[in-house]
């Protein structure tokens, strides 16, 4: 998109690649000229214990967070979760039955939608189709009666910014999706309400337009400063746009995160199975003689007796595959999935299987004999009842010292260990491990 | 061997097309052609053949003042049912389309009327219509009230045939209407919420102009029935008093089988064909140009 280049040489120099802590000391200089840095109290958002039900079936269970002004926070969860629910609850467009919603201080659990001082992008777009881009746009405006010179400065301004100066005469009809959606995102910068919120904006779109739109909105969050609650079920968009990630399942509230906390540190079995791609190993542990093993796989002890009956989780990037002579888990190759940049290896441990991200396209002949080894922080542990994270630490399945011989005899081993080490780092990419 | 193919194609796509041609051929286009030549003649009597007269027909009809008072009754019953059953149709629409109890009961209850055969309906109303037993007259002397004449005052009686053809039309357009306003997304209405739209705002900035497809479509079959439905008249008053209730098609049928005058019946057949023609075409290019279709 022309726009991207635009926005980065505003923000120039300040380029940070590591959003998370950058939210709060530069955002004053990010305010759009409209509004002004007051502004910023109006936008915290607090809910309370909110729930929503229908009849005996809660859709939201008495959630709660905040929302500081300036971030970007996003819902994700399966669908039917309540992440859309929630959203529709904060925007007024559905009525909570329960708890407390505040924007900005203010309890607006029972204003009606107009009153809240937010905007909203809808899945579908809802562009009215009999309306001009322009009259899209401006569609609200005219509403709150703001005088006719000032909407017509502010649609030339607005869609400077998202790049829809050639198209303001144009029906929605006539429009790609990509430019359908900036026409949404246009209609919702436009009101300058700090708040916007977004409703799957881009499942619409196709892969590769996703792509660009996702830069595209979180740039123009940064820019303008506006406080972002993004619903969505795929995790690359959760990963690559939040500040904050809140993990939904069944309407509760599983995990409120950093993107990078989330993908190294699940709260729970399932938080762990959502994000990445494959998603993280989940084997049963069995009790052995020197403490817990994988279940069928009685040779190799990966954890302390504590861990017995519990769930272990590794993610796939975080396996090493080694030849059959090294120490660690014993396995059996069943077959690989060549990828491109890298391959899915699929692997017996007992009567259990594994999958394993190796780079290139290793050769492996299925059924041949190898050992596993994973760093003892990939190794995660969760309760078998409830699925919550429990704080036990794994063997170091390197161990015994003076094996590390037979470490580079597999093609990509080392690297495996490099990836691994990186992705471990505090303020390491947040999306290594889950690549589409 | 191309060429044969090619024409076999043609065959085929001409024997595909032939019933439908067939059945309008018969029953529309060699009619209207038949009422076009029928009009420039006078009918011969005892069995003598038709006359022809050219223009005669038509110079009878300007001078005609039943022909005229007709016209007019006409008209005003066009604008009198038109404009009220399509607010009526698109007001229960807008009423019914939103949740309340009883929805179905209600939609059902609206569309009732459209289901009845026209003379049916004229029946029940003429029992509401009725000088002395009438539904209305006997609610009005509850009231202490004299009664009105409905049908046979000759400055009420049209009103009376409008307010039954609106309460038969209304719930038949509302069909339509409430199809169509299933068809706007809801989301367009909770975009507008958010930004404190008012309900009568959005009305006429969104769901009006998103109608207006249907507003065109009910409006042409609105007036093709103001000129083509006649049928109550036949119960109600017969044309009366005095051609106070005669509508165009209904002095087309009596001109042809009480008057037994078929060439005077053609005449007006055609006039009417071609009102029904220009006002058609003025209504699809002018309100079609603003109209937006989905």
């Amino acid at each position: 998109m022309t726009a991207m280049p635009r926005l980065h040489g505003q923000r120039g120099s300040s380029m940070n690649p590591d959003n998370n802590n950058q939210g709060q000391d530069q955002s004053p200089q990010r305010q759009p000229s409209g509004s002004h840095v007051p502004m910023r109290d109006h936008q915290r958002i607090r809910l309370e214990a909110v729930s929503k039900r229908w009849g005996d079936t809660a859709a939201v269970d008495a959630i709660g967070f905040d929302v500081a002004p300036g971030e970007f926070v996003i819902l994700l969860g399966p669908s039917g979760c309540g992440k859309s629910t929630t959203l529709r609850m904060i925007a007024g467009l559905e009525q909570a039955t329960a708890g407390r919603i505040e924007i900005g201080g203010r309890d607006v659990t029972h204003l009606p939608p107009g009153d809240r001082g937010i905007s909203m992008v809808f899945q579908s777009y809802a562009l009215f189709p009999h309306l001009s881009v322009a009259d899209n746009i401006v569609f609200g405006l005219r509403s709150r009666k703001v005088p006719k010179a000032e909407r017509r400065e502010r649609l030339a301004r607005v869609a400077q910014l998202v790049d829809l100066e050639a198209y303001l005469e144009r029906k929605p009809a006539q429009l790609s999706g990509g430019q359908r959606q900036r026409v949404a995102l246009a209609r919702a910068i436009i009101s300058e309400h700090p708040i916007c919120l977004m409703d799957e904006p881009l499942s619409n779109l196709d892969a590769r337009l996703r792509g660009e739109m996702r830069r595209e909105i979180k740039a123009l969050q940064q820019r303008l400063g506006m406080t972002v609650i993004y619903v969505t079920h795929d995790q690359v968009e959760a990963m690559s746009m939040g500040d904050r990630v809140i993990l939904m399942q069944g309407g509760r509230i599983v995990q409120d995160a950093t993107p990078s906390e989330l993908y190294e540190r699940p709260a729970s079995a399932f938080a762990a199975g959502f994000i990445g791609s494959p998603a993280m190993n989940l084997v049963t542990l069995a009790v052995a003689a020197d403490g817990a093993v994988i279940d069928g796989e009685p040779r190799c002890s990966v954890a302390p007796h504590e861990a017995k009956g519990h769930w272990l989780g590794v993610r796939p990037e975080d396996i090493r595959l080694l030849p059959p002579d090294a120490p660690g888990v014993p396995a059996e190759v069943i077959d690989a999935e060549y990828l491109g940049a890298d391959s899915i290896v699929r692997l017996k441990v007992g009567d259990q299987q594994l999958r394993a991200r190796l780079e290139g396209r290793p050769s492996l002949a299925a059924g041949s004999p190898c050992r596993l080894q994973w760093r003892r922080e990939s190794a995660h542990f969760f309760d078998a009842g409830d699925g919550q994270r429990l704080a036990i630490a794994g063997h170091d399945l390197a161990a015994p010292p003076g094996r590390h011989r037979f470490e580079p005899g597999l093609a990509g081993a080392s690297t495996q260990e490099r990836e691994a080490r990186a992705s471990s780092h505090p303020a390491g990419n947040d999306s290594s491990g889950v690549k589409r | 061997m191309i060429r044969n193919a090619d024409r076999r194609m043609q065959i085929y796509g001409a024997l595909l097309l032939l019933p439908a041609a067939v059945l309008l051929g018969t029953f529309a286009y060699l009619p209207t052609v038949a009422t076009l030549i029928n009009s420039f003649f006078l009918p011969g009597f005892r069995g003598a053949p038709p006359e022809f007269v050219g223009l005669e027909n038509y110079a009878m009809l300007v001078e005609d003042r039943t022909f005229w008072r007709v016209a007019r009754n006409n008209l005003i019953y066009a604008l009198g049912t038109i404009p009220t059953s399509i607010a009526l149709a698109l007001g229960m629409a807008l009423f019914v389309n939103a949740r309340l109890p009883g929805r179905g009961f209600v939609r059902m209850a609206y569309f009732t009327p459209t289901i009845l055969p026209m003379i049916a309906a004229a029946n029940i109303w003429m029992f509401f219509y009725a000088p002395q037993i009438g539904l209305f007259n006997k609610l009005l002397g509850a009231l202490g009230l004299s009664g009105v004449n409905w049908l046979g005052d000759p400055s009420v009686a049209l009103t009376s045939v409008i307010v039954m053809t609106v309460w038969k039309e209304a719930g038949f357009f509302m069909i339509f209407y409430l199809a169509a306003l299933q068809s706007i997304p809801p989301e367009l209405k909770e975009a507008s919420d958010l930004e404190g739209t008012s309900r009568w705002s959005f009305f006429w900035r969104v769901t009006f102009p998103l109608l207006m497809p249907t507003t065109l479509f009910v409006l042409i079959n609105a007036l093709i029935n103001a000129v083509r439905v006649v049928d109550h008249l036949f119960i109600l008053t017969k044309g009366g008093p005095n051609n106070a209730t005669n509508l165009l098609l209904y002095y087309v049928y009596e001109n042809a089988f009480s008057f037994f005058d078929r060439t005077y019946a053609a005449t007006i057949t055609v006039v009417i064909l071609l009102v029904l023609a220009v006002v058609a075409t003025l209504k699809f290019t002018v309100i079609d140009r603003r109209t937006h279709y989905q």
